[in-house]
């Protein structure tokens, strides 16, 4: 649970389209803004920096100078011991609240790199950063994890203990809701990491429907001890992503009722996560 | 920390944000061709006309089910279910066709079975998209 003083935490599911890096996003501010809590993101979903585009500050990200893929690297040591700056130069300011990490496109190549380091070093580079370097800079660190089994996301699972896994309905069936607890004790198995799910999170959930009906009553059933408050489907988190912000980002007369009931649900969520772990 | 150290920090720093998954040594699986590069080149391929844009298999009971789904007027339906299930607002076919129904029932097995390859695709349309207008800029 926790690395250091900072609560550590990872939005990971293997599914794409689930509101994984909004859940992502929106917590984070959640954090920041309703429990003062000094929050780093860290984008390993990937290559496409869909973190720093929720935040709108894809354009100043682009041309990384000190890019997180280097510290999966074997230099790491001696850029680290050479750059004093260098971790400083990886954060962001997202303007609502968290800082951010972005992704950077040696990821891939990081990943695949990581495929020939022996595997007892293999799993733990992402955590040592985690204690060495960001422990003591932040309150809660969430990493955003690529949405399959690969290196930098065993990585980010060795890192934290704590899975957030948004769900929504109509991308699961409902063995494979029942199977969401069996792939982290799968990866368990796999691998030195012990992942808990710690919140799931019913996303794009439109309440009329008799599917988000089925859906609710299911991962109730599943998962009744850590399921969150539902994110009803709303227009404005996809048209504020386009504007760079997120639904805290705004004021109310900006939002539908439905945003507002989602940044509602988004804040209870992070509330009832944060209780639960402390 | 001397100054040759941190020049020679910098330039691995730097590398660390070049390296690309086909540039780095890998292992043995992860020989093949980058995805998002072959997808976009085959789409490349079918605009100039090199390729065909068809996708066919061959099955006698498949072929069957189908057009007996077409002639007792089922397929809307199913591409309706279809789309609910995406999460789509619309299909870009008629909903009745053959080709639509089945277009849209390939794309939720690939969402099931490996959901990073929908992400990929999709990823590779839009730069094969973008890099074609900024090509003909």
């Amino acid at each position: 649970m926790e690395s250091g003083s900072a609560i550590a935490a990872a939005t990971y599911v293997q599914k794409g389209g689930v509101g994984k890096t909004t859940s992502a996003a929106h917590i984070a501010v959640a954090a920041s803004q309703e429990h003062e809590l000094n929050v780093l993101l860290v984008d390993l979903a990937g290559t496409q920096n869909d973190l720093a585009t929720h935040f709108g500050i894809a354009g100043e990200v682009t041309d990384l100078d000190a890019p997180i893929s280097a510290v999966f690297g074997d230099q790491w040591d001696f850029i680290r011991e050479n750059i004093p700056d260098v971790v400083d130069r990886m954060v962001f300011e997202t303007g609502e609240g968290p800082d951010l990490i972005p992704a950077d496109q040696g990821l891939s190549g990081a990943d695949n790199n990581l495929a020939n380091v022996p595997k007892e070093e293999r799993y733990d580079i992402f955590e040592a950063f985690l204690r060495d370097e960001l422990a003591d800079r932040y309150d809660f660190v969430l990493l955003d994890l690529p949405g399959k089994e690969d290196n930098i996301a065993i990585n980010g699972l060795y890192a934290v203990e704590n899975v957030i896994t948004p769900l929504r309905p109509g991308a699961f069936e409902r063995t494979q809701l029942d199977n969401l607890d069996e792939d982290l004790d799968t990866l368990a198995d796999a691998y030195p990491i012990t992942p808990r799910l710690a919140l799931v999170l019913p996303t794009m959930v439109d309440r009329r429907t008799k599917l988000a009906e089925e859906f609710i009553e299911e991962i109730n059933d599943s998962y009744p001890d850590v399921v969150g408050p539902s994110i009803p489907s709303t227009a404005n988190i996809s048209t504020l992503q386009d504007a760079g912000k997120t639904l805290f980002g705004v004021d109310d007369d900006e939002l539908y009722a439905s945003g507002r009931e989602a940044r509602e649900a988004y804040r209870e969520a992070t509330t009832e996560f944060i209780s639960r772990i402390q | 920390m001397s100054d040759d150290d941190q020049q020679k920090a910098e330039e691995l720093l730097q590398q660390s944000g070049q390296q690309r998954r086909h540039e780095t040594e890998p292992s043995a699986p992860e020989r093949e061709r980058d995805l998002k590069e072959a997808i976009k080149e085959a789409l490349a391929d079918i605009e100039s006309g090199d390729r065909h844009s068809n996708v066919t298999f061959r099955d006698d009971r498949y072929a069957a089910l189908f057009a007996a789904l077409g002639e007792t007027g089922h397929l809307t339906g199913l591409s309706e279910q279809a789309l609910d299930r995406l999460d789509q607002d619309d299909a870009d076919g008629d909903l009745g066709a053959r080709a639509t129904a089945i277009k849209l029932l390939v794309k939720i097995g690939l969402e099931e079975v490996d959901a990073e390859l929908i992400e990929t695709f999709e990823r590779a349309a839009r730069e094969h998209v973008q890099e074609s207008s900024d090509f003909s800029l």
